[in-house]
């Protein structure tokens, strides 16, 4: 941080709300070019100072002749003239932030205030203000510096960097929160800085469902650098168990396997299936009434029964057609479309209700259990299933405890979009967040397929390049309205705008790179030799949970 | 009150109808007159005119008859010295009795170091002394008003012209120009010793003056445009008149030919364009009288621009036969530069006078000065009518 | 005491602005150039306007053609006609010199005295003149007065004598397109003359 950085100024203030943003004149030496929509400014008003990002860029010209007839554009003398005093840049301002300014204005740079006096701005500085570009140290006073309860997730957009963005850990996971972007805009970069963060700080613990092995195994990046798993980064403190008897050669042994029983699964389970297994709502109903019917075991025997129309067969389907007076064309096709879950190995007529236990035992110990699908890695059906199950029976348990618990879920809109969102349990967190001290972290690219009421419940939001306008307006309904060309304008990979209560203001960051991942301890070591280290760590600096 | 139009009107259209059918006749007049002057020879002329016992101002031929003589080529440097004056009379009824005369003087040197001097002199002549011509043997006195101012003024044209060619005279040909005559009309009628003074005094001294100048290739000469004179046709008319007609009874050979024929008109007719006529000597009786055989006056008339000039010269530039011959050269290109008058006349002239503005502006700080001394005067009821114009 | 020489004298004389007659016929200082008055306290001007016109207002010239030599030899054979013309120029004012011998960029309070002689800054004399931005201020208020054409001209012959030219004409222009907020064509073409470049001559 370069305490030699001066203040630039780059406008004044000349219109605008509080509601609609802020409009600056940009001064006439100043180029556009050289800002960037989403960058940090800062305005000195005559009692405050106020923070705020630039939303949107608009030219305009003091007379209207200049757009019917401009000059040339190889007259260079003639248009530089004009440009930046006729013809000049409107800034747009989404005002964030004040903070009251002592009646000594120059002892303000010195004060070194923390973030702890800067407030909402409820109120907007007066005419001509001066604005300049937020300096790091703008910055640093803002989002504080690192300690046990502030992580370093990325620097500011354009900002060298030693300019570090710190979240409030704290915060965040005090409530569920959302990482979204396009297939490709690296959401799974950013979701493991995160968790490694709350790893390192024992801040809680986390379940992660890992779909595609990110988070469980080493990844290559696109340069080819080896980025460490959460478990190579914190050998001690994560345990992977894979679903199944997926073990293939060459991976690390998971600590444990996991399968479920067909009595684990409930209703609930079946009706977030009913879109990717394609049940109509009349299998729906009779998946219920077989549920009455049969009790908790009903989909083993169900999934057991004939596809035979002997009623005199109890074992056939129109045996249970009658019995639980649903039509035999109905459970037949619920009966055929279920049929694939025989094939999941995973999935067992006999109660494994140890498996479940087991994870509920690591996560009460202070572990980080990380759920890899291995072989089943892009089967939807799995991945709902085996999801949704683990996470309501944890949940179920889950009352009792002090420990903060953070589920990690992927393709969030499946479990929770509007059709669903009320039925499950993931709805169920996700509304009633300080309940039970269990919150989610939704990884999503589609956020217009997630119910409403669900994404207004998230706390922090980091929002990386979305293309689609619905998945723009649906994460920017509210009060961010006024952010949508900051989104638009993102970098296609790695850029993400965070808003929500973790920060005291949004922020587009260049996400920290993976490879920064560290625990201070060289990963080429083999896992026991950290394993011994970390526990030598703990032992002289106190270890949080156990 | 506004002129009554009508009542004149009517006079002047039968005027112009008259001279309009007076027109033809008159050209074939003065084409017999041209005729008689080209064949009569010169003596016969003088002998007619010497013998008569007419009344008229007739001139003395030199030359042969109607020898027209074309410009010669000028010399590449000249200079011309122009002259002329114009005058603030007295105010009758001012406590102050005084005249402003304002001579203007050009000096024009062309060819090979061109220059020019435009300037103008005022003279005051304040006071009884100064204004009135005095006879030394009586208690006569002439006011220097009217007519005398104006006599006065041509002396004091004459004495700044002599002054300034003996200031320039090199060698240079020379032309000193004034507009007008060389010959003192206006002397006529004034006392002897009016004419005593101003005349034989100080105009024939400034003469002088410049005729010791001669030999510096001083050409003095006077100029007049369009000039009514009739000396040269009043000769012919001697001729072909009998002694027996009268003004009832005028002779048709002679006087019924002659009446109302100027002598430009018949030089217009046979003159080509910057030609000049022969040589004329002029009998007035002003230079019989007063200025002597010594400073007779000569004159030609001249075609400049389709129009005809008299060029007067004293005899002793006319019977140089150089000088006459610059006299009409370099006349000739001072019209051209002046698109068809002397340009050095001209400016002369503007340099002398003194306008509408300067003249007020003279009565202004007169009467500042006599406020200042606190002599409050009053102008005549007359004046006062005059300046007010009050209903 | 440098450049005292006079080239004309005041024949008008008011607190905006002054005609001066030169010294020499068809000898005026040049459009845009910048004089000053040879008295205490010096008035600050600049040149917009020359033309010559007879003395005598009452005699009009005429026409003497067409010629078949050079017209320069007219006045070689009419010498007189130089006498009979005047040259005059007409002065914008721009400033004055107070009595610490620092640049005001405001009217004087009293006009210059009628004969007062004037003479061009010097080239010291301009840069420190023109070295800020404010004698610009009563200049651009002129521009209905002395027009665009001189207004570029001036700043035009102004420029060369800084040591960066075209940033000078560049800044000019910026405080200019403040003054033109209604009438940018105006302004357009008022710029394109002044990124003509410096005038050196």
């Amino acid at each position: 941080m370069s305490s030699t950085e001066i203040k630039q100024k780059i406008g004044t203030l000349v219109g605008g709300s509080l509601s609609a943003g802020l409009e600056i004149r940009l001064d006439p030496e100043y180029s556009v070019e050289n800002l960037y929509v989403g960058d940090g400014i800062t305005i000195d008003g005559r009692e405050k100072r106020y923070f705020g990002i630039i939303s949107d860029m608009l030219l305009q010209s003091s007379d209207s002749s200049l757009r019917s007839f401009p000059p040339s554009s190889s007259d260079f003398f003639v248009t530089s003239i004009l440009s930046g005093t006729s013809a000049f840049t409107i800034l747009k301002i989404s005002l964030q932030l004040a903070v009251s300014l002592d009646s000594n204005f120059d002892e303000f740079d010195q004060l070194g205030l923390d973030n702890s006096s800067f407030g909402p701005a409820t109120t907007v500085p007066p005419h001509f203000s001066p604005v300049y570009r937020a300096t790091s140290k703008d910055y640093t006073e803002i989002f504080g510096s690192e300690d046990e309860h502030h992580g370093w997730i990325g620097t500011p957009k354009g900002r060298d960097e030693e300019v570090k963005i710190n979240l409030d850990l704290e915060q965040l996971i005090k409530r569920s929160n959302g990482v979204f972007g396009k297939t490709g805009t690296g959401k799974t970069f950013l979701t493991r800085v995160l968790l490694s963060e709350i790893i390192k700080k024992n801040l809680g613990v986390n379940l992660i469902f890992d779909m595609h092995r990110d988070y469980s195994d080493s990844v290559n990046d696109e340069s080819g650098k080896k980025i460490h798993s959460l478990k190579q980064l914190f050998p001690s403190k994560v345990e992977v168990m894979s679903l199944g008897k997926s073990f293939n050669k060459g991976q690390v042994r998971p600590d444990a396997e996991i399968m479920v029983s067909y009595s684990d699964l409930e209703v609930q389970d079946i009706e977030i299936l009913s879109e990717t297994l394609n049940l109509t709502s009349a299998g729906l109903l009779a998946a219920h009434a077989l549920d009455r019917s049969y009790g908790e075991k009903w989909l083993g025997i169900f999934l057991n029964m004939e596809p035979s129309e002997d009623k005199e067969n109890i074992n056939s389907l129109s045996a249970a057609a009658e019995r639980t007076g649903q039509l035999y064309t109905v459970l037949h096709t619920l009966w055929r479309r279920l049929e694939i879950l025989k094939k999941f190995e995973f999935l067992q007529q006999n109660p494994a209700e140890e498996s479940i236990k087991r994870i509920f035992t690591s996560l009460e110990r202070g572990k980080h259990v990380i759920l890899d699908f291995g072989s089943h890695q892009s089967n939807e059906t799995a991945y709902i299933l085996v999801t949704s199950l683990i996470t309501r029976r944890i949940y179920e348990r889950w009352a009792e405890q002090d420990n903060q618990l953070i589920i990690a879920i992927e393709e969030a809109h499946k479990f929770l979009n509007s059709e669903v969102a009320s039925q499950t349990i993931f709805g169920t967190i996700a509304r009633e967040m300080r309940k039970w001290k269990v919150t989610l972290l939704v990884v999503d690219q589609r956020p217009s397929g997630i119910d409403a009421e669900v994404l207004s419940q998230l706390g922090t939001k980091f929002i990386h390049q979305l293309e689609d306008n619905r998945d723009i307006d649906s994460i920017l309904a509210g009060s961010s309205r006024d952010l949508r060309s900051v989104v638009s304008t993102l970098a296609p990979k790695q850029q993400a705008l965070v808003i929500g209560h973790a920060l005291p203001m949004p922020v587009v960051i260049d996400v920290r790179s993976n490879d920064t991942l560290t625990n201070f301890i060289n990963p080429e070591k083999t896992a026991t030799e950290i394993i011994n280290i970390e526990r030598d760590n703990d032992d002289l600096f106190g270890e949080k949970n156990e | 009150m506004p002129f009554d139009f009508e009542l004149i009107t009517e006079k002047l259209q039968k005027a112009v109808k008259s001279i309009k059918s007076d027109d033809s006749l008159h050209h074939e007049r003065v084409d017999k007159l041209i005729d008689f002057y080209k064949k009569t020879d010169p003596q016969t002329i003088e002998q007619k005119r010497n013998e008569g016992n007419h009344k008229w101002l007739a001139a003395k031929f030199l030359d042969n008859n109607a020898t027209i003589y074309d410009p010669k080529q000028i010399p590449q440097d000249y200079r011309v010295i122009a002259v002329d004056g114009s005058h603030i009379d007295v105010d009758r009824h001012s406590p102050i009795k005084c005249v402003v005369l304002n001579i203007g003087t050009v000096i024009f040197t062309y060819g090979s170091n061109p220059s020019a001097i435009l300037k103008s002199s005022p003279l005051t002549y304040i006071g009884d002394s100064e204004l009135h011509i005095f006879d030394s043997n009586s208690t006569s006195r002439s006011p220097l008003q009217g007519n005398l101012m104006g006599v006065k003024r041509a002396v004091m044209e004459l004495s700044f012209l002599a002054d300034t060619l003996e200031n320039y005279a090199d060698g240079t040909p020379t032309l000193a120009l004034i507009d007008g005559s060389l010959i003192l009309w206006s002397i006529l009628g004034e006392q002897e010793y009016v004419i005593d003074q101003l005349l034989q005094g100080q105009f024939l001294e400034q003469l002088d003056r410049i005729k010791k100048l001669s030999d510096k290739k001083v050409i003095l000469a006077s100029y007049l445009s369009y000039p009514d004179t009739s000396d040269v046709t009043n000769s012919l008319r001697i001729c072909l008149c009998n002694e027996h007609c009268s003004n009832n009874n005028p002779c048709k050979e002679g006087c019924s030919l002659v009446s109302g024929i100027r002598d430009r008109d018949i030089f217009i007719k046979y003159l080509p364009d910057n030609a000049r006529s022969s040589l004329f000597q002029s009998t007035s009786n002003v230079i019989e009288k007063y200025y002597t055989e010594e400073y007779g006056i000569n004159f030609y008339y001249l075609n400049i621009f389709g129009e005809i000039a008299r060029i007067e010269l004293p005899n002793w530039t006319a019977n140089n036969p150089d000088l006459l011959e610059l006299s009409h050269s370099l006349i000739i290109d001072q019209c051209n530069k002046g698109l068809g008058y002397p340009v050095s006349v001209m400016e002369s002239h503007e340099q002398a006078v003194i306008n509408t503005t300067d003249r007020e502006n003279f009565k202004m700080l007169l009467d500042r000065l006599l406020a200042q001394q606190g002599i409050n005067y009053n102008t005549s009821q007359k004046d006062r009518s005059k300046k007010y114009r009050w209903v | 005491m440098k450049n005292q020489n006079p080239i004309a004298e005041i024949i008008e004389s008011s607190t905006k602005s002054l005609i001066v007659q030169c010294y020499e016929l068809y000898q005026a200082p040049k459009l845009g150039t910048l004089i000053k008055t040879l008295d205490d306290p010096s008035i600050i001007g600049i040149v917009f306007n020359v033309f010559t016109e007879p003395l005598d207002p009452s005699r009009r010239p005429i026409a003497r053609g067409p010629f078949k030599n050079e017209p320069e030899k007219l006045y070689e054979d009419n010498p007189h006609l130089s006498l009979l013309f005047r040259t005059q120029a007409e002065i914008f004012i721009l400033g004055h010199v107070d009595q610490l011998k620092t640049y005001i960029y405001e009217l004087p309070l009293l006009p210059a005295k009628i004969h007062t002689g004037i003479s061009l800054l010097d080239e010291e004399e301009i840069l420190a003149f023109t070295n800020t931005r404010a004698f610009l201020e009563l200049l651009i208020e002129g521009l209905d007065i002395i027009t665009e054409e001189i207004f570029s001209i001036s700043i035009r012959r102004i420029s060369g004598y800084h040591n960066d030219a075209e940033k000078f004409l560049h800044d000019t222009g910026k405080d200019v397109a403040g003054n033109f907020h209604h009438d940018q064509q105006k302004l357009i073409s008022l710029l394109r003359k002044l990124g003509r470049g410096p005038i050196n001559e």
